[in-house]
């Protein structure tokens, strides 16, 4: 009868937490630096022909508003997630964490949705390019954050159920992930 | 209370806030703006990270703990080598490459990104699996085995089928027909040595193997690069600015081998005959023997004929589909064939419920009366 | 306080008992192909830090050429070196290809192979992530530069190239922040036992301030590329993103100071590093020079504010509240980092009346640091609107002061912890000269511009080009090359030829003492020929894949030092 080979060496204590921070720095960063421009942009096409939004164009705000909402199940499925894994809890956690992917998912298809209902040109003017740029990277978040919580659902539930700091730092990002689109439902959705 | 890093983060948050209040007080407008937001993310991403590092004490290990030498991050031994994200820049670098080309370098980026992904994960999440070298590669190789060799084989043969497709493109159909057999008879034969006795090693077969399939796709991609030989096409001509050429002739060359195309189409509903008094008749099959100068054929249904040159000279068959309104009359004809030839002629009626201005029929043209009226329900 | 009876950390504790992960990864001897594909497929967080640096000093080197002979045409009406439609563009790229990817991929690369060292670690936090950066960045470099030979780049004249130039430049950037945050997280979470904040090296404190302020930086900059790219796919008459100038107008901050500022702070680090151990001496207070090092990263927001943060012209004239609303913004954005950059190298320079010894990676820090701290006082000067330098060859000048600070430092620290690496020393007598010409150099090829840009000269045109501008024609610059601006430009371009000769004998330099068999010698006193403090000298020579048999417990910030005073103190 052979013997298990023996436990690997403990994780890195904080290390997939931290570097989780830093890299939503770098996005926040990312999204300010693009909100800052549309702002800006937005007041100069104010002050100079008192209109920003294309004509012709108007935002659907029902799919937006459920989009936000639908970031407070995220969030809550995200610390689900974290309360059973420090239980031990398998089922409950990949339950959580799947659930997140499935409404991961849902956010692309409203973002589609709105698209398809916005009409937005891509050849346009400033709003157009900054409409496309801004929401685009959201859903790349979105796609990011979906692969993220995949991967967390296999490492946790393909045996390393002692890898909770993922877990926490899966629902980091996805706290995140929430403020950012708060903010760009209100700059971009909102403020229009 | 507060760490080091803490106050690093708090006083760079503290000094955030005042440079944004200075800032929006100091700069209007626009440019005020957009430099307030822009420092204001600074404000959030500073206490962020500070509310991170007072939750985490810096990181501090302490020293007296007993085996932190061990047990510490610090003391983590690095990670084994691993060619995903080498695989992950280049399929990054795919897409931008995809992103100004064509659209099909861009989705097997994604494919080729996403497959670094997955085995970049599952990588990782093996060396977890114990401290055993071994033991984890044998983890990672049952769970991704079963993924990898059978899509690693379908590249590897559709690479090695679509480079023989280009270099039999690109060859003369002389040569080509050399070229099959004889790199058809050397995979046969390589195969046969692989899996049959063994007359020579194994690897040395395998290495023969490989230098094979490189030289083949060396080959193929020189071989697309330089293009695929000329063939002449033959194609029915649907094309709205032939139009003149059906309805009135004209100088164009004979398809020697129209005939050929005949045998591989399947659907004909009706031989039309052109005989040599000129006359146009259809033979529709499963009516033997009765010779009909009209056919039925509802709108929109795909219809195949054969049209037989009886008549002393090369001519064609031209079908007329109507004429509808604020658009110009559906023409298409089969190129000409010689007397004693056969060419397949698809078509299909256009979908309208507009009634046509023009008749349907089938016509030669250049041979008066020899047509065959269709019928549209 | 340090235990005097502590022997060399390495030798004090048995190895490790669990089976080693990595016993199979461990580099080995293998040639050709092998060799390659070690490399290829390399997490060693030194291997990977080489990696960048190679990258950068061929990137310079080949950036650097363009720059002579861009200079070398800014001489004359009539110099036919270059095509002059090619001016605008090779201009552009040579500011793109030293910043991002001479500057940046060498102070980054540097800290890469030492910091983990420095702190400790047997490993970089995300060695696969570093890894994933520095290819991306070679991805991107190599699409950028295929994008210019191709006349693409900033105002280049073939669509699909210029957006490939701007997706690269979005990569390269791409793959700089994945560096930088492994590098935030391996000294946030990475550090030996008892190394808490206050014990860790200036020269990763410097890193950790650096690496913070670019994930917040580059970010910003891949926003504006993203604008950019695709105003320029669709673009627009009404879109005020779009159109041949609006790369320039939209992202070219990043390209430019105070945001270039931010690749110089590890500089300051360097600079604490080597005069504290040619000295001898401990450093103090370290909490001073610390939050100087942390003020000098504070340039992170005029990056932020995306817009240049400028004292108004006719400055005196204004009313009190106008001058305070000027000067507020003005003090933090550029008078705190210059600050910073002043109050670090006055701390640090002070123990320089102790006479260090005279080893060259002290000479090249100083130089380096010299050239940092009068980068960043041009950089305040340039946004003072009186002084009326913006859009002169001042800005120019500034510019390759901080482009060379940074590539002298880089030098200093291949020499200094090149035996770590490399297990071989450069010789000191046969460096020491390069670092005053490349110094020389440096001072020959930016003071020049910095002059001339008083005199007006106009940065980025070229006389050759104005020649073919017609007398009737609403030209918007006119200057006269002809006299002393003549004498600015030839000298400008000798310094840019004597500080590209310098690097260029450098690498050979490097190539010729790094080569061949390194020998490891695993006393760790021999293997530190510098009798360094931190612990990156307790490791063997050169470092081996997991750098420490276990890992080390401190109890000082100067661990080595501690031991050599204490082993002195009980013979």
């Amino acid at each position: 009868m052979h013997a298990l080979p023996a436990a690997p060496a403990p994780a890195p204590h904080r290390q997939i937490l931290v570097g989780t921070a830093v890299a939503c720095a770098a996005l926040a960063a990312l999204f300010g630096g693009m909100f800052a421009l549309y702002l800006r942009l937005r007041d100069q096409s104010v002050s100079a022909t008192g209109h920003w939004l294309p004509d012709g164009v108007s935002v659907p705000m029902v799919p937006a508003n459920v989009m936000l909402c639908a970031m407070l199940p995220i969030a809550v499925f995200a610390q689900w997630a974290v309360y059973s894994a420090k239980r031990g809890d398998r089922v409950h956690t990949g339950v959580a964490l799947w659930l997140i992917v499935l409404l991961a998912v849902a956010m692309i298809n409203a973002q589609a949705n709105i698209y398809a209902r916005m009409h937005v040109p891509a050849v346009g003017g400033s709003f157009n390019t900054m409409f496309y740029a801004i929401t685009g990277s959201m859903v790349v978040l979105f796609i990011a954050g979906a692969l993220f919580s995949a991967i967390t659902a296999f490492r946790y539930l393909g045996g390393r159920s002692n890898d909770r700091e993922l877990v926490t730092a899966h629902a980091l990002y996805w706290y995140f992930l929430s403020f950012v689109f708060a903010m760009l439902w209100f700059v971009i959705y909102v403020t229009k | 209370m507060f760490t080091t890093g803490s106050k690093m983060f708090l006083g760079a948050t503290a000094l955030s806030v005042v440079a944004t209040i200075v800032f929006s007080a100091s700069e209007g407008g626009a440019v005020g703006l957009m430099g307030t937001v822009g420092l204001i993310t600074a404000v959030v991403i500073f206490a962020f990270l500070a509310g991170i590092n007072l939750f985490t004490r810096d990181g501090n290990t302490p020293s007296m703990q007993q085996g932190v030498e061990h047990t510490s991050s610090a003391a983590q031994p690095p990670v084994g080598r691993s060619m995903w994200p080498l695989g992950a820049a280049v399929g990054i670098g795919g897409l931008v490459i995809g992103a100004i080309s064509k659209p099909v370098v861009f989705k097997v980026s994604v494919v080729v990104l996403l497959a670094a992904i997955v085995e970049w994960m599952v990588q990782a999440w093996s060396e977890r699996a114990s401290a055993d070298v071994k033991y984890n590669a044998n983890v990672r190789s049952r769970m991704l085995n079963s993924l990898e060799f059978p899509i690693l084989a379908t590249v590897g043969a559709g690479a090695v089928v679509y480079s023989f497709s280009r270099v039999m493109l690109s060859a003369n159909p002389n040569a080509g027909l050399w070229i099959f057999v004889v790199i058809g008879a050397l995979i046969v034969t390589g195969g046969f040595l692989f899996a049959g006795p063994r007359l020579t090693s194994r690897r040395t077969i395998a290495a023969i193997c490989t230098v094979g399939a490189v030289a083949l796709m060396g080959v193929g991609v020189a071989s697309a690069i330089s293009g695929q030989r000329t063939i002449h096409p033959h194609p029915v001509i649907d094309d709205a600015s032939q139009k003149p050429l059906c309805l009135e002739g004209g100088e164009e060359e004979v398809d020697e081998h129209a005939s050929q195309d005949v045998s591989l189409k399947s659907s004909v509903v009706a031989n039309i005959y052109l005989q040599e008094d000129g006359d146009l008749i259809a033979l529709i099959n499963g009516m033997p023997g009765i010779e009909y100068h009209e056919l039925t054929v509802p709108r929109s249904a795909h219809l195949g004929v054969i049209f037989h040159n009886d008549s002393g000279e090369a001519q064609r068959l031209t079908g007329r589909f109507g004429t509808f309104p604020d658009k110009p009359e559906a023409v298409s004809c089969t190129t000409a064939v010689h007397p004693g030839k056969s060419a397949y002629f698809g078509v299909s009626i256009p979908k309208s419920n507009a009634a046509s201005s023009t008749p349907f029929e089938f016509i030669v043209p250049g041979v008066d009366g020899a047509t065959i009226k269709i019928v549209v329900p | 306080m340090s235990n005097p009876s502590r022997v060399p950390p390495e030798m004090s504790l048995s190895p490790m008992t669990t089976i080693d992960t990595t016993a199979s990864s461990a580099p080995s001897t293998g040639t050709g192909l092998a060799c390659v594909a070690e490399w290829l497929t390399t997490t060693d967080h030194k291997r990977i830090g080489r990696l960048y640096i190679g990258g950068g000093a061929l990137a310079f080197l080949g950036a650097a050429v363009i720059a002579v002979l861009l200079g070398a045409e800014r001489i004359s009406t009539t110099s036919e070196l270059l095509d002059i439609n090619a001016l605008p563009q090779l201009f552009a790229f040579e500011r793109f290809g030293l910043t991002y990817l001479a500057l940046a991929p060498l102070m980054i690369g540097i800290a890469l192979a030492v910091v983990p060292l420095q702190l400790g670690a047997r490993s970089l936090a995300f060695p696969r992530v570093a890894a994933a950066g520095f290819w991306m960045w070679l991805v991107g470099a190599a699409l950028s530069i295929y994008s210019i030979v191709n006349n693409g780049g900033p105002n280049g004249g073939n669509p699909r190239f210029v957006e490939l130039f701007i997706l690269s430049a979005l990569m390269v950037i791409t793959g700089l922040v994945a560096g930088v945050v492994s590098l935030a997280t391996s000294v946030l979470t990475t550090r030996a036992p008892g190394m808490n904040m206050r014990r860790i090296p200036f020269f990763s404190w410097s890193v950790l301030i650096t690496s913070l302020a670019l994930v917040i930086a580059l970010p910003v900059v891949a926003g504006d590329l993203l604008f950019s790219w695709l105003a320029y796919r669709y673009p627009s008459a009404e879109n005020v993103l779009s159109g041949s100038r609006a790369l320039n107008d939209w992202v070219g901050f990043g390209f430019s100071q105070p945001t270039t500022l931010l690749f110089l702070v590890p500089v300051f680090g360097f600079f604490a590093e080597t005069v504290a151990t040619f000295t001898g001496q401990r450093l103090r207070p370290r909490g001073v020079l610390f939050g100087a090092i942390g003020l000098a990263g504070l340039a992170v927001f005029a990056t932020v504010v995306q817009a240049p943060v400028t004292l108004r012209p006719a400055f005196s004239s204004l009313g009190l509240g106008d001058k305070l609303a000027d000067l507020a913004p003005f003090a933090l954005v550029h008078g705190l980092p210059l600050l910073g950059a002043f109050a670090a190298f006055a701390l640090v320079a002070k123990n320089l009346a102790s006479k260090p010894k005279i080893q060259a990676p002290v000479f090249f820090a100083l130089f380096a640091a010299l050239l940092a701290l009068s980068a960043a006082a041009a950089s305040a000067l340039l946004h003072v609107g009186d002084a009326a330098l913006a859009g002169t060859t001042f800005e120019e000048g500034n510019w390759l002061t901080v482009v060379f600070a940074g590539v002298i430092a880089a030098m200093g620290a291949i020499v200094y912890w090149g035996p770590k690496w490399w297990g071989r020393e450069m010789p000191n007598k046969a460096v020491l000269p390069l670092a005053l010409f490349a110094f020389l150099g440096a001072e020959l090829a930016t003071l020049p511009l910095l002059v001339a840009g008083f005199a007006d000269q106009p940065g980025a045109v070229f006389p050759a080009v104005l020649a073919t501008v017609s007398a009737d024609s609403s030209a918007i610059v006119t200057f006269d090359y002809s006299g002393s601006p003549s004498l600015w430009n030839t000298l400008s371009t000798v310094g840019l030829a004597l500080i590209t000769l310098s690097v260029l004998a450098f690498v050979a330099l490097a190539l010729k003492s790094f080569s061949g068999d390194a020998t490891a010698a695993n006393d760790p006193w021999a293997s530190d020929p510098w009798n360094g403090h931190t612990l990156e000298w307790s490791a063997a020579s050169p470092a081996p894949f997991d750098n420490f048999p276990v890992a080390p417990i401190v109890s000082s910030a100067e661990p080595l030092l501690d031991l050599r005073v204490a082993d002195r103190s009980s013979r």
